[in-house]
């Protein structure tokens, strides 16, 4: 399996490739006024308005610098009615693939409520690597703000 | 800038150009590549394993350093225009063809038709069968195929005036098409080109026009028509016709 790695503060999260529509640079995000925490605003994706999603604010309130390495990387994510959107989420250095087997990650034994999309870990001689379950990355009522807003602006 | 300043001393570290600079982390990228490496002396331990620096993680992480530098003025803006415009749908597989000329005519048979372009070589004609098609018998490596003439099956006209055309780049095309292998000598092979479906017209329908029957459509190419022929019926009527 292909994983494509970045970083939440100091440490490295993967994400499975299959799962990634694009990478693409850190655009100009629209701003959402009142939008729940971790929602980092709207860019046009292709010509579609695409919601993104900071990851480092998200896990650890700190919004992703502003660097080259500073991504958007654009997944499917389904809605509550199980619809496939486009979901991007902003991540640092997310600039590395890693091909690693699945037997290779092993149960972290510590669940965080809070935080459901946290998987399973991988070690390797730089430290560890976490699993992110990114279809569970959103809060139900985030996930429901977001889509809910765009199918209206689509329609 | 400051940081190539308070570098200066230091023989190591990238002093001068400024895209080795990585204000933003302070972070220094030491270019062994340049000293110890393949640009310098090559006195590297690593190398005896990496051969090349390119294959080593230290000049891989270096690289990776550059991107930790801010973003320039304008990229943000620049980048967001690119990727604001809608991305043409991909319509289709690419359809793949061998481009050759035969005579004034430029004709294209699918590529996995193809087995081998060979230099031309003589041709043992097949005594009685000195006018249909078949011209005789060619020895490709080590094996007598069937070579047939295009331009006969075709219609294509060979006469004198054309001979100007001639461009001593004259091949033998080998074919294979339902396990039947055949040879055809063509006046000149461009080699394979990719289109789409939609980019050719339907073929010109004329009751002198013979090569219609064979012909799937016309695309254009480097300015000039190119007759797409289509391999099913092409093959069955060379297979009987030499029979």
């Amino acid at each position: 399996m292909l994983f494509l790695l970045f970083q939440v503060g100091h440490d490295r999260f993967a994400i499975e490739a299959s799962r990634v529509v694009e990478v693409v640079p850190l655009l100009e995000l629209k701003r959402i006024p009142r939008a729940p925490k971790g929602v980092a605003g709207l860019f046009n994706y292709r010509g579609r308005p695409v919601p993104a999603v900071d990851v480092s604010e998200l896990a650890l309130d700190k919004p992703a610098r502003e660097c080259l390495s500073t991504r958007i990387i654009v997944i499917h994510y389904p809605d509550a009615a199980g619809n496939r959107r486009l979901l991007g989420l902003v991540a640092e250095q997310a600039t590395c693939l890693l091909r690693r087997e699945r037997g290779d990650f092993a149960d972290p034994s510590v669940r965080i409520r809070a935080a459901p999309y946290l998987g399973p870990v991988m070690m390797d001689s730089q430290g560890v690597i976490q699993w992110i379950h990114e279809q569970r990355l959103l809060a139900d009522n985030v996930r429901d703000t977001l889509f809910s807003e765009l199918s209206k602006l689509e329609n | 800038m400051s940081n190539s300043e308070t570098n200066a001393g230091d023989a190591s570290a990238v002093t001068v150009s400024d895209p080795f600079s990585t204000p933003e982390t302070g972070a220094r990228i030491i270019d062994c590549w340049n000293s110890i490496g393949v640009e310098g002396d090559g006195s590297c331990p690593q190398l005896r394993e990496v051969i090349h620096c390119r294959n080593c993680p230290v000049y891989s992480n270096a690289g990776l350093q550059l991107l930790e530098r801010a973003l320039p003025p304008g990229y943000r803006r620049e980048r967001t225009e690119y990727f604001s415009i809608q991305r043409k749908p991909a319509t289709g597989s690419k359809i793949s063809v061998v481009i050759f000329r035969v005579g004034p005519e430029w004709l294209a048979l699918p590529t996995q038709a193809f087995q081998e372009v060979a230099e031309p070589r003589p041709v043992h004609s097949i005594p009685h069968r000195r006018h249909g098609v078949l011209l005789g018998l060619v020895n490709i490596r080590g094996e007598l195929l069937l070579c047939v003439s295009m331009g006969r099956l075709l219609g294509v006209d060979h006469n004198a005036a054309l001979e100007k055309l001639r461009t001593y780049h004259d091949r033998l095309l080998v074919v294979a098409w339902d396990g039947n292998r055949l040879v055809f000598p063509a006046d000149e092979v461009h080699g394979i080109h990719r289109f789409h479906a939609e980019e050719a017209a339907p073929p010109a329908m004329t009751p002198r026009n013979r090569r219609a029957g064979f012909t799937q459509g016309v695309f254009s190419w480097q300015d000039k028509l190119v007759g797409w022929l289509e391999p099913e019926s092409l093959f069955s009527t060379l297979n009987r016709s030499v029979m």
